[in-house]
């Protein structure tokens, strides 16, 4: 069977008829629930839309801030940091009767990216911005279109990865216009010109290998050590990092807000200074928790991504071959392995409760000194970093035997509602 | 016609080639299905403001599926997977294979091939929808259909 047979396999296969979820999702607009010619219906599509997400946990990952841990200026003003003065930190894009035009020829970047604003318009226009020389590493269209009127009043509502450099912004009522057609002056732009006085902007560089396998992986964010930094993280997380490879940041840096893992990519650096392995981070979550996942291309015969049971399926939910266990033991309680499943029950506790039972090194080094400040703080850090482990919720992953024993030992943790808290093992609220 | 017959009779002419396209580009029919809702609706709710409603859709599907896709934990679509989410759906084993192994694609090759093989598209117009060069999608499909065969192993046929 070759190829086109099996894309011919794809193309005779059932679809459901979604057309009811539409008519639903546009009242008002008198849409019928049922079309003249109805589709076989399968079902289960329709049904998981009834899928409520779960509960997400509000864990905060912490990651070197480093030069990115700065506040963010007032627009058109000069901070104490050296940004130009005049140069305002929010674009402002027109699209008046869908002629572009901007108001501010040049736009300075923050530290979560390029923020800019389109003033509300009597037609919703699609604005992208084009790059006029290529960007090394940048996949255009990931993060460079808006519609006018989701972005018509708050300007941190579009904020875009774009690196520093001049582009071409256009107005587009129906997503039409080509880049060709931008660039070769048949479509009206106006140009743009983002600055990165501060440095925020870690460029990308191309791979050393023209033609990269995608991987995926993820860690479910009750796994993560909030004291992990994302190098940590990484190295855990994907197969085949060597000990020497350096893992660099591209792109924007983290902001200091819950989405910053969103913003986040990085680049796998051989000694020899070959770009092996791009990674973006994303936080994603459905009815079962939430992920930190990572997509990433590595090069062929880097060995990253080449999970010896099944190369391109590094590991994750779903893969109970994969060896990654949850990084947390408690002396007396068998450790049990995620990834295995239906076998692995969840103990729910803070970190506090955790920080009294394991001894274990990264989980001592998340608990606060005498300050309240947790040990390894910077003296310099200028917003401190308190933490309150009682605060923190973790979960222990154990074999169901151990978990019930557990549950009848501290009478604690068989949900987030019953978290075993650091103070007398009852649930937090009630301690 | 009005807005809305319009947009029925594109629904009931590409809706299904969509869908299919939309799977194989995300590995996951919950996805592929609640896209295909979420861009047809966005279509009927703009009213009449897109000049050309077919490109405008398809484009802003993948734009809606790769968000989705983003929000939610990434399966990991391997065969087996694929077999389980697509219990209920009349698909053949080498379809579902193959899904599987466009998973592996990088992003760009995978759109560029699920657009030309799943949805028939010409290069052209595949370079329409996606903002970009006939060419850079010429080098797209070369090298995702050479390594769907290896990943596959067998001939591209090409």
């Amino acid at each position: 069977m070759d190829l086109d047979d099996r894309f011919d396999a794809l193309n005779r296969s059932e679809t459901p008829d979604q057309w009811f979820d539409i008519a639903t999702r546009t009242p008002g607009r008198n849409v019928p629930e049922t079309m003249p010619k109805p589709l076989r219906y399968a079902g289960v599509a329709a049904l998981s839309l009834l899928v409520v997400a779960g509960i997400v946990l509000p864990l905060k990952v912490l990651v070197p801030l480093g030069d990115h841990d700065k506040p963010l200026g007032p627009a058109g003003t000069a901070d104490q940091s050296g940004s130009p003065v005049g140069v305002p930190d929010v674009g402002v894009i027109t699209c008046d009767k869908g002629t572009p035009g901007v108001e501010t020829p040049s736009v300075q970047a923050h530290v979560d990216g390029v923020h800019l604003l389109i003033p509300s318009d009597d037609r919703r226009m699609e604005v992208r911005l084009h790059p006029l020389l290529e960007i090394p590493g940048f996949d255009p269209g990931s993060d460079d279109q808006v519609w006018s009127e989701d972005n018509a009043v708050d300007p941190n509502a579009w904020v875009v990865n774009l690196p520093p450099g001049d582009y071409l912004a256009i107005c587009d009522p129906d997503s039409s216009v080509t880049s060709h057609e931008v660039m070769s002056g048949k479509a009206l732009s106006a140009p743009l010109t983002i600055v990165d006085p501060q440095g925020f902007y870690a460029p990308f560089a191309d791979l050393a290998c023209p033609d990269p396998e995608a991987f995926y992986t993820g860690v479910p964010f009750p796994e993560l050590n909030p004291l992990e930094n994302a190098d940590a993280v990484l190295r855990r997380a994907l197969v085949g990092i060597q000990a020497a490879d350096e893992i660099v940041r591209a792109g924007y840096g983290i902001d200091s807000t819950a989405r910053g893992w969103q913003l986040l990519s990085w680049q796998v650096v051989r000694g020899d200074r070959r770009m092996v392995a791009t990674v973006t981070a994303h936080s994603a979550a459905d009815e079962t928790g939430e992920t930190l996942s990572f997509e990433y291309q590595a090069c062929s015969g880097s060995g990253i991504g080449s999970a010896a049971n099944d190369p391109g399926v590094a590991h994750g939910v779903g893969n109970p071959d994969a060896p990654l266990a949850t990084p947390y033991e408690v002396p007396g309680y068998t450790r049990c392995d995620p990834y295995d499943g239906a076998t692995c029950v969840p103990v729910w506790v803070t970190w506090a409760r955790l920080g009294t039972l394991s001894d274990q090194p990264e989980v001592q080094k998340g608990l606060p000194d005498g300050s309240g400040n947790l040990p390894w703080c910077p003296s310099d850090s200028p917003r401190g970093c308190t933490f309150d482990p009682d605060l923190q919720p973790m979960i222990l992953f154990m074999p169901a035997a151990d978990a019930e024993r557990w549950f009848q030992a501290e009478g604690c943790g068989r949900s987030y509602d019953a978290i075993c808290s650091g103070v007398s093992g009852k649930p937090a609220d009630e301690a | 016609m009005s807005v809305a017959s319009g947009i029925e009779g594109l629904y009931r002419d590409d809706g299904p080639r969509l869908w299919r396209a939309l799977f194989a580009y995300t590995g996951d029919p919950e996805v592929a299905s609640d896209t295909l809702a979420e861009v047809f609706a966005q279509a009927l709710n703009h009213g009449g403001s897109i000049e050309s409603p077919q490109r405008w859709i398809w484009r802003s599907a993948f734009r809606i599926a790769a968000g989705e896709m983003k929000r939610r934990r990434t399966p990991v679509p391997t065969t087996a997977l694929l077999m389980g989410a697509t219990a209920s759906y009349e698909m053949e084993e080498p379809a579902i294979e193959l899904v599987a192994a466009l998973a592996r694609l990088p992003r760009s090759q995978r759109v560029a091939v699920v657009l030309h093989h799943a949805a028939g598209y010409p290069v052209g117009e595949i370079a329409a929808i996606l903002g970009t060069s006939r060419a850079t999608v010429k080098v797209h499909l070369h090298r995702g259909r050479r390594r769907l065969a290896e990943l596959l192993g067998e001939d591209n046929g090409s």
